[in-house]
């Protein structure tokens, strides 16, 4: 199932509210559903972030195949901008020197199983894989 | 939904779904923050890093005049998320009893 969302913070609510559907349709674990959540915001949310210079929909899609969940997430019309090119964060430094860049994309690469990058004829695609125990 | 309020303790109540959109919101009470406050996750079933950031300023921002945010009552799922974050070292984070 796809559904396309504006490219705006405000859209989160019918994001999440997308979601809730899927997955209850999928049947999803509380704890691989909030991972899910997790990661499409914060993908979600830096689309909006960096993805400018377009104002068009973000497509947001996801196919359960077994024991596995593949969540797509399109931006179109986009420059090339892979979030998961970032270094990782320090986690173990002071709170003084911590700062909140970069935390988002460390919940997602420690929640998740798989997130792959690609770029084609000005499209940003990131998918992610979540593996599931039933 | 997300709710933010203050009880008459000055104990911070926060409720609901803590995402990117509702930052302005709790920023607003945060920010009026200026000693050490118990902030009570009984009611939150998620927070990302949007809300992770809003609690990392107060706490950077408290530490300048030796107070800090005591969180409390957190769910194992969020929780979860504290530890990844590894903000289980920069946060007071009581268990339940």
């Amino acid at each position: 199932m796809e559904r396309n969302f504006k490219k705006d913070v405000k859209s989160l609510d019918d994001v999440f509210a997308f979601l809730d559907e899927e997955m209850g349709e999928l049947r999803i674990s509380p704890e691989a559903a909030y991972a899910i959540n997790l990661a499409v915001e914060e993908l979600f949310t830096n689309m909006v972030k960096y993805g400018v210079g377009s104002v068009d929909d973000i497509s947001l899609s996801l196919t359960r195949e077994k024991n596995r969940l593949t969540i797509q997430l399109v931006d179109h019309g986009v420059g090339m901008f892979d979030p998961m090119s970032a270094d990782e964060i320090d986690t173990s430094i002071p709170l003084e020197q911590r700062k909140i860049g970069g935390l988002g994309i460390h919940l997602v690469r420690n929640m998740v199983d798989d997130i792959q990058y690609s770029y084609a004829d000005g499209c940003s695609t990131i998918t992610v894989i979540k593996n599931l125990e039933h | 939904m997300f709710s933010i309020a203050v009880n008459d303790d000055g104990e911070i109540l926060i409720a609901g779904r803590f995402d990117a959109s509702q930052v302005d919101v709790a920023d607003a009470v945060f920010m009026k923050v200026t000693s050490t406050t118990r902030v009570n996750f009984q009611g939150l079933d998620y927070i990302s890093s949007a809300g992770l950031g809003i609690l990392l300023k107060t706490q950077k921002r408290l530490a300048e005049s030796g107070h800090s945010l005591i969180l409390t009552r957190m769910n194992k799922l969020v929780r979860d998320v504290f530890r990844i974050a590894r903000f289980d070292l920069v946060f007071r984070i009581e268990e339940d009893a």
